[in-house]
């Protein structure tokens, strides 16, 4: 079903419709995901609006946005500002925020991977909290209609709500690598906000929440692995060169079948890391990295090459090898790299205990 | 993915792990380990090879052998699942059967499918019980990759047939009492059309075994000559002229078995430990690569789950076999390439004066056990260009024509 409807609403042509435009999504399609499918509120209690569904769904529904390379606020809204809500507010807020994702809002969440390199700072006096810095890259900052903000505090991190007009917050799009996910750049300047968690005791919901949305990122990632490697291999079936199918020489199919073991890998520790996430188990941060280092370089590997298959004109802009070669090398960068994630990996092994 | 199981198979697998803990030791992870142990001597190798038997035997009396075969050839006829079972209860232990798997997991399965009642009821209980030591006659110098190349020839005479040629490759041929051997009997037909199984009796005068030493020095595997040697033809396995089938089913089990093996403790660890003894554990460039290793194994143990749960649910594994050797292969030459250089000078060494007796040096070497032997990485990613992905095969002109009229046949 999830697949049928990015089908039929993200063909080819309307990635490239919607790329040029300034929004970056179709909010037609964007409220028929929230009114008629339910996309965005699959894994919300029933009790708030939702499907009362699991991180699983939601995986599901990232990795068929991948394929198709669905031009959706979805992994803002859903993955970020929904992981944080889900992780790192509590009571009447969270409700309220569930009920915004539910009905179709577009949420972002300001934030670092790296929460000690968090650049946004708040201060809380007696007229409420001010947040102050510059926060980059944002997806869907431009058009978020609310957004979530992880800032330091003297008592520590915490999340916090600003809402998108507020007084002081200066929102620029950028002009963005991958066409296909939009990013803005947000100056804070003493911008009026709402601590939604419990300033100074939200960081292990924050850590819960970047994990988790690094790893329904590596779910989309997947998603459009799967359609490089199909794409691939369609071509090297039709295409004709000294009298046979491409395909039939061993130079290109090998290098299929290793887009194929790296498919299956990548399938493997997505899933992995999905369910550690889910079940909240120790190895959560490890499985995440794992999956995000492998599948970082898997995706761009498979998308260059998707356009070495294609020959010439696979570097030609009529076709869509060059929006997977965008959106996975960014999409690599996004949420922590991979050699970033696999000094993570490194920490975790005790390298450096004594012998 | 996280499997877990039934009343029933917790209660089996308690079972075997009381059984195991009374008839084994524990595995230490070290150099103390006879079963991991590796850099053989050709004294060592036979050594290892009688334990190895041993083990077996202890096996098969306690019921632990040829959990899925059928009661009547000497098995427990159970499930798959509960030899997997079995088998992650045992990877705790100091055992192997070593040798002995090699007969068990590529000559049970295609004698249970295709023998006659007279050689499972005589072959299938001495392989369980470790009487029998198989060896497997398939490659040859000309037949490698390209397998149904193979030259050794088989003519009928009466009730016999006389096979003369020469094997290569042959793992554990010196200490084996038995073989199955693949042989051409009709030179008429397209090569993989004139092709028989055999079992033929290795210690046969007509058979001569000639250590092969490999780039360690190891002679794991051997040369094997056949002069004018005589096979009954009631050691035909399934029909004559139509082996190639059954070697096939053969070939796929050896390439998910290597794939699939284990070493039980992690590589990872091995290496950190290494790195803190060559003072580089904060080495960012070498965290990099251990934490590449740590990627690959646990690539490797999901494949692994992956291949289980298709077992335990009875259904075809949404893992290809030669996916899962193509990146073990590759995993296992990288991890010993990250060994090599933590040695830093030490690498310089061998034996007795490198660290570990010259382990990590042997493994260095030793890579093409992944990437060619059971088919090589190439043909792997053939076969998944082909039947996973679909590609086209290359054009080809063997297949058709009589084996004697290609010009391959000398």
């Amino acid at each position: 079903m999830v697949r049928r409807f990015f089908d039929e609403t993200s063909p080819s042509s309307e990635v490239r419709r919607l790329m040029e435009t300034e929004a970056g999504y179709d909010t037609d399609v964007w409220k028929r995901m929230a009114e008629e499918l339910g996309l965005q509120s699959v894994a919300i209690p029933e009790a708030r609006g939702g499907q009362g569904l699991g991180l699983t769904e939601v995986a599901l529904i990232a990795r068929e946005a991948g394929r198709s390379l669905a031009c959706t606020p979805y992994f803002a809204t859903v993955a970020l500002a929904g992981s944080a809500v889900e992780h790192a507010s509590q009571g009447a807020a969270r409700a309220e925020l569930e009920a915004a994702i539910a009905a179709g809002e577009v949420l972002t969440l300001a934030a670092s991977p790296d929460l000690d390199s968090t650049p946004l700072r708040a201060e809380t006096s007696s007229d409420g909290t001010r947040i102050c810095g510059t926060q980059f890259p944002v997806p869907d900052g431009h058009t978020a209609s609310r957004i979530l903000v992880v800032a330091a505090e003297a008592s520590g991190l915490g999340l916090y709500q600003v809402d998108a007009q507020a007084p002081g917050l200066e929102r620029r799009r950028l002009q963005s690598f991958d066409r296909t996910r939009r990013l803005a750049r947000l100056d804070f300047d003493n911008v009026p906000a709402t601590a939604i968690g419990t300033p100074g005791e939200d960081r292990p919901g924050l850590e819960r929440a970047i994990d988790q949305a690094t790893a329904l990122l590596t779910s989309e990632m997947l998603g459009g692995m799967e359609c490089v490697l199909a794409t691939a291999v369609v071509y090297a079936k039709e295409r004709q060169q000294f009298g046979r199918a491409i395909g039939s020489f061993q130079a290109v199919k090998h290098r299929a079948a290793d887009l194929q073991i790296a498919n299956d890998a990548a399938l493997t520790l997505v899933d992995q890391a999905l369910e550690t996430v889910a079940l909240d188990l120790t190895e959560r941060p490890v499985d995440v990295s794992v999956a995000k280092s492998f599948v970082s370089e898997a995706f761009a590997h498979a998308a260059h090459d998707n356009i070495q298959i294609h020959g010439g004109v696979g570097f030609t802009w009529e076709y869509d090898t060059h929006l997977y070669l965008r959106r996975a090398r960014s999409s690599a960068q996004l949420l922590g790299d991979a050699t970033w994630h696999r000094e993570r990996i490194a920490a975790s092994l005790s390298v450096a205990e004594p012998n | 993915m996280r499997i877990i199981d039934t009343p029933q198979e917790q209660a089996f697998r308690a079972e075997a792990r009381a059984w195991l803990a009374a008839n084994a030791q524990p595995i230490t992870g070290t150099d103390a380990d006879w079963s991991q142990a590796r850099g053989h001597t050709p004294e060592s190798e036979a050594a290892h090879l009688e334990r190895a038997r041993e083990w077996q035997r202890t096996l098969y009396n306690g019921g632990w052998a040829g959990i899925t075969w059928p009661t009547e050839y000497g098995g427990r006829g159970l499930t798959p699942t509960h030899e997997m079972i079995f088998n992650q209860e045992q990877s705790a232990f100091d055992v192997t059967s070593g040798f002995f798997s090699t007969g068990i997991h590529l000559v049970g399965p295609p004698l249970l499918l295709h023998g006659s009642e007279d050689q499972r009821r005589h072959y299938l209980p001495r392989l369980l019980s470790g009487e029998d030591l198989w060896c497997q006659l398939f490659s040859e110098p000309d037949a490698g990759s390209d397998l149904a190349n193979l030259r050794t020839r088989a003519e009928r005479d009466g009730n016999e047939f006389i096979v003369n040629g020469q094997k290569l490759w042959t793992t554990g041929a010196q200490y084996a009492d038995l073989g199955i051997l693949l042989v051409r009997t009709n030179w008429d037909v397209p090569k993989h059309s004139g092709i028989t199984w055999l079992i033929s009796d290795v210690r046969d005068p007509g058979v001569e075994v000639r250590p092969l030493v490999t780039n360690t020095g190891g002679t794991h595997f051997n040369e094997v000559f056949f002069s004018n040697v005589r096979v009954g033809c009631d050691h035909v396995i399934g029909e004559v002229d139509r082996g190639w089938a059954v070697a096939r089913t053969v070939l796929a089990n050896e390439s998910v078995m290597i794939g699939s093996s284990s070493y039980g403790t992690r590589d990872v660890d091995l290496l950190a430990r290494l790195a803190r003894r060559a003072g580089r554990a904060n080495d960012p460039i070498v965290r990099q690569q251990l934490a590449r290793v740590l990627v690959n194994e646990q690539i490797l143990a999901g494949f692994r789950t992956r291949m289980e749960s298709a077992v335990r649910a009875g259904r075809r594994p949404d893992i290809d076999g030669s996916v899962m050797k193509v990146f073990w292969a590759e995993s296992r030459a990288f991890k010993d390439e990250i060994g090599l250089e933590l040695l830093g000078d030490e690498a310089l060494l061998d034996g007795s004066d490198a660290p570990e007796n010259g382990h990590w040096q042997g493994a260095y070497l030793d890579f093409p056990m992944g990437t060619i032997g059971g088919g090589t990485s190439e043909v792997h990613r053939n076969g998944i260009g082909e039947r996973v992905l679909g590609l086209p095969k290359e054009p080809r002109e063997d297949r058709t024509q009589p084996f004697r009229d290609l010009k391959t046949t000398g």
